[in-house]
Formats: structure tokens, sequence, C-alpha cells
């Protein structure tokens, strides 16, 4: 499984999920003001959006993968962007108003230590907020497993990743000591072109679903793209997909 | 673009914490208390623990990528 990708393969894959959701997720954060942090800004969906409300000398921004910090400055001039870890942010105590992450808890490989460091960098009474796609809720990739189970029973699906569901987003808000605990749902509904415009990205071998389709012989990948043609009715115009993010946000 | 200003002053050390001295001519951050150097590169300063190196020892050559254990 990597993320380590070109930033516009990510983005025709879930990247295209962040224009609507990150103003909405920052609606739900509730964030009035700069400084704000960003981790695990991808190419810059949520940064970009940021940046408009509070400037770009307000926003800073990390990730792990050098491509996609590489696009997050090229897409956001004037931010702050750089390379670090959730789990160790390069940031004194209390400099931020808020620290939001979208879409990257689910890959972290110490969650609780990025959730104690989102709430370390934040100034007493500043938000931390995270969202994630919900287990049963996100079609692009519920999808393409019912498909991958039909030839093989035990392909693993994202549903059992963590965080996915909200009482585990809601535990580990409390367990970092977050204060006025509060959760939302985003629900999103992303327009594909055609069905090659859906199938395309999951080639790149993105996320756990993409890895999983790469690993597999060519004949498999193919019957793997059928089922999930078909599971969706053959589209032959232009179709929508929906997709559930739930969120969580405390208070510092 | 150099590392703009404001945002220098809140850049602190992914481990301790603590202040960090800008060496940009090096193009280097370095942290004295853990004595640990981070490297700026295409101006994007890389603070990761795994990539920083230790104050002192020199900067490891193009190819020398993960074999500079002691």
């Amino acid at each position: 499984m990597t993320f380590a990708v070109a930033a516009d393969a990510y983005d025709r894959y879930i990247g295209r999920y962040s224009r609507e959701l990150a103003p909405r997720f920052l609606d739900f954060a509730g964030v009035q003001a700069g400084p704000v942090l960003d981790v695990g800004c991808g190419p810059g969906g949520l940064t970009a959006v940021m940046a408009q409300r509070f400037g770009a000398v307000k926003v800073a921004a990390v990730d792990l993968s050098e491509s996609f910090v590489a696009a997050c400055r090229t897409r956001v001039p004037g931010a702050y962007v750089r390379l670090a870890s959730a789990e160790a942010l390069p940031f004194a105590d209390g400099t931020f108003e808020a620290a939001l992450s979208q879409l990257v808890l689910t890959f972290v490989k110490e969650p609780d230590r990025m959730a104690a460091e989102l709430r370390r960098v934040v100034r007493p009474g500043g938000v931390a907020a995270a969202c994630t796609f919900q287990a049963e809720g996100f079609a692009l990739v519920r999808t393409f497993w019912e498909a991958a189970r039909r030839f093989d029973p035990n392909a693993p699906d994202d549903a059992r990743l963590p965080f996915r569901r909200m009482p585990e987003l809601v535990a580990l808000w409390e367990r970092a000591g977050l204060r006025d605990v509060t959760t939302g749902h985003i629900d999103l509904e992303e327009r594909y072109a055609d069905f090659d415009d859906l199938w395309a990205p999951f080639a790149f071998g993105i996320g756990p679903a993409g890895g999983y389709l790469v690993a597999q012989r060519e004949e498999r990948r193919a019957a793997i793209r059928e089922a999930y043609r078909e599971l969706l009715g053959a589209p032959t115009a232009p179709f929508s997909l929906p997709a559930r993010v739930i969120a969580v946000r405390g208070r510092v | 673009m150099a590392l703009a200003p404001e945002l220098k002053e809140i850049l602190a050390c992914p481990r301790c914490k603590g202040d960090l001295e800008f060496r940009e001519e090096l193009r280097e951050i370095r942290c004295h208390a853990c004595r640990l150097v981070f490297r700026i590169e295409d101006d994007i300063p890389v603070m990761l623990l795994d990539e920083a190196r230790p104050l002192g020892d020199r900067p490891p050559g193009r190819s020398g990528e993960g074999g500079g254990a002691p």
C-alpha cells in the first residue's frame, strides 16, 4: 500500500473528493482565524481552502510524501509546507488556532500520538479536528471490494481499517484529552464522466484498493473491473457516487 | 523562496519541540538540544526524525542514503 504517488494520480482518485469536502470540513471545525495547520495535506485540497479564508501566510501544512509536499507548495503559493510526520510535528506548543487533518487518520501508524500532537500545537481554546471516510459510506472503494470479493473471499476491505466509524474517532479525541468533543457527517457526491474516469485511477496502485488491484494477475484485474462496472449498472452516461465522511472536533 | 519569516518563528524541533537554528546558506536547520540536523531540500525543510542526521557528521553523499549506520 502506498501514497507515494504523483499528486495528479492521487487527485484523480481521492483528491477529487476534497474539493467539496475541504470547505465543509473547515466549516465543521468552526475555525474563525489563522494560523491554521493542515496535517497530512496531500496535494493541498484543504490547504488551498484554508489559504483562501485566512491568507496563505497564516497556513502551515505537513505531509510525509515529497511529491505531495511539492504539489501542495505549487497549489498554495505562500503557505508554509514541509515534510514532517503527523506524530512528531515540528512546531512549538500552542502555535495554531486550529489543527485539522482530512482523510489521513486511517493511515497513520500511531494515531494516539498524532492526536496528542494536534492538541499540543493548538493554543488553549483552539480546535483540533479530523475526518475520514465512513466504513460503509464510501461508494467508490466499497464497490471495489464488493467486486473483488466475488473472486477472492479473503480480499481485504477498507471497512475494516481503523477510524472508519464514529465511536473510534470520538474515543481517540477523548483519549487525547480534547474537550467538548463533537461529531458530524459530511455527505459528498462526486461526478464521473464515464466508467473509465472512475476506473483508471485504481491502476495507479494508490491506497489499499489500488495496491490490491495492481498485485493481481491481468485476468483477475479485468474480471474485477467488469464486476465493478456491472455493480454500477454498466453506466453509459455521466454518473455520481456518494461518499459519507465522518468528522470529529474538540477544544484544546 | 526563502523560508517565510513569520513561520520561522513557529518552527520547532519535531523531537524536543525546542528552538532551531536556521543555516539557510548550508540548507540546514539545526537543533542543538537534540544535536540533529534537518536538511532543506528544494526549499522544503525535511523535518523528519528518520531523515535527520547527527550534528557534527558530514552530510551523506548522494548515493549514501540509508548507508550511514555507525
